[in-house]
């Protein structure tokens, strides 16, 4: 049986066919998620990704629950010492899925360090391209935490208003993260006076 | 740079407003093309009309090629499209309840609505019944709640199930289309004029 197929259709399902055909032999890209390299170039060249050992204390010292600390240091310098709260991802692991959890957030804002900033940078790096937003890098690194944080130098006397307030701040920092023991060494031998409480006189309760 | 709405590039507010521009547009092609007759859509069940299916095919093959072009031109970040989930216990039943009210009261929801809207009495009952369906469903869901998350998949596309190149399946489907293009034109010759 011949059949009469109308022109239209013939050309509309020739053209379908053949676009259909074309994206068959079209050479295969692949499109990564990361983010364009003119892009990546403007962040890098924005130093707000840095952020001061000093906002990072205060935020912990007031436990804001939207602050996320990574680690990027290896597991043995992690198990000696980080900062309270921190998790750990390996500079080398930064690109594992597996951490995906801990890096993508879009209501916390995440803070990388090392022990200086250029690990933590280079992670940071890494995180930008796979598309992370709230990324930041901790200035100085842990070696600046240490300088700054818990063990403040004390400004000379001519020192602004504002050289002060950050010393007091640091010094009470000191205090919260390096924990009770820091607070008083005297020389001073407890006495072995025995203090006795002065007995309450009882006044009378109520009033007017 | 699309998606134009989850880059950004439109706002999000626009969302809804895109949304019934799109729809009033739908339905006034669908309208034009005679799908708010009852005895057209049921044609396909019957063999005189097979309109429905290859508009609907049409659709999706254009749809599918256009997508995959604009994805290689870097016009669209398919990752970024939305991709409804799949629950396969639930697209089996309610696929097979959808056919059968598509059937017997010949329209399916989109057109039942276009029917209403030039006054087809057939349609303003079965949208009737479309809302009793819809509130008895949504009042007894936790009994249907099982089977409606059964088996559930993701947010999958049949090329990943099945690892297939998205290219080869888009020409095959596209094959496939043409092909029932002209089987159902063949059909359509041998079924006995219907009047409708």
């Amino acid at each position: 049986m011949i059949m009469k197929i109308s022109r239209t259709y013939l050309i509309l399902s020739v053209l379908l066919a053949g676009l259909a055909f074309v994206l068959v032999l079209l050479p295969k890209t692949t499109r990564n998620k990361e983010i364009q390299p003119d892009k990546l170039l403007i962040e890098i060249n924005d130093p707000a990704r840095f952020v001061n050992p000093d906002f990072i204390a205060e935020r912990l010292i007031n436990e804001d629950p939207s602050l996320q600390l990574v680690d990027v240091r290896t597991k043995d310098q992690f198990s000696k010492f980080t900062l309270p709260g921190a998790v750990n991802i390996p500079l080398n692991e930064m690109s594992n899925e597996e951490w995906d959890e801990s890096l993508n957030h879009e209501d916390k804002d995440v803070i990388l360090f090392s022990n200086d900033d250029l690990y933590a940078d280079q992670a940071w790096i890494i995180s930008a391209r796979q598309g992370y937003k709230n990324i930041y890098v901790m200035k100085g690194g842990l070696n600046l935490w240490f300088k700054d944080i818990l063990s403040p130098e004390k400004p000379s006397e001519t020192a602004s208003k504002e050289e002060f307030e950050t010393y007091y701040f640091r010094k009470a920092a000191a205090q919260y993260f390096r924990g009770p023991s820091s607070i008083i060494k005297t020389d001073i031998a407890p006495s072995n006076v025995e203090l006795k409480k002065k007995e309450k006189k009882i006044s009378a309760e109520g009033g007017c | 740079m699309g998606p134009l709405i989850p880059q950004g590039i439109i706002p999000g507010q626009w969302n809804n407003v895109i949304a019934v521009l799109i729809g009033m547009a739908f339905g006034f092609i669908m309208e034009g093309s005679g799908f708010s007759s009852s005895r057209k859509i049921v044609g396909l069940f019957y063999g005189y009309d097979f309109t429905v299916l290859k508009v609907f095919f049409t659709a999706t093959v254009t749809a599918a090629i256009g997508l995959l072009y604009f994805s290689y031109l870097g016009w669209i970040d398919l990752s970024m499209v939305h991709i409804h989930p799949t629950y396969v216990t639930g697209a089996i039943v309610g696929g097979v309840v959808m056919g059968v009210g598509f059937v017997t009261g010949g329209f399916c929801p989109g057109t039942s609505f276009c029917g209403v809207a030039i006054g087809k009495i057939d349609a303003i009952i079965y949208t009737l019944g479309l809302m009793a369906g819809i509130f008895v469903f949504s009042e007894a869901f936790s009994v249907f709640e099982k089977l409606y998350d059964g088996n559930y998949l993701g947010e999958i596309t049949i090329t990943e199930f099945f690892g297939l190149s998205p290219y080869l399946f888009v020409f095959f489907f596209t094959l496939a289309a043409i092909a029932i293009f002209f089987i159902t034109s063949i059909i359509v010759k041998r079924v006995e004029e219907v009047n409708y």
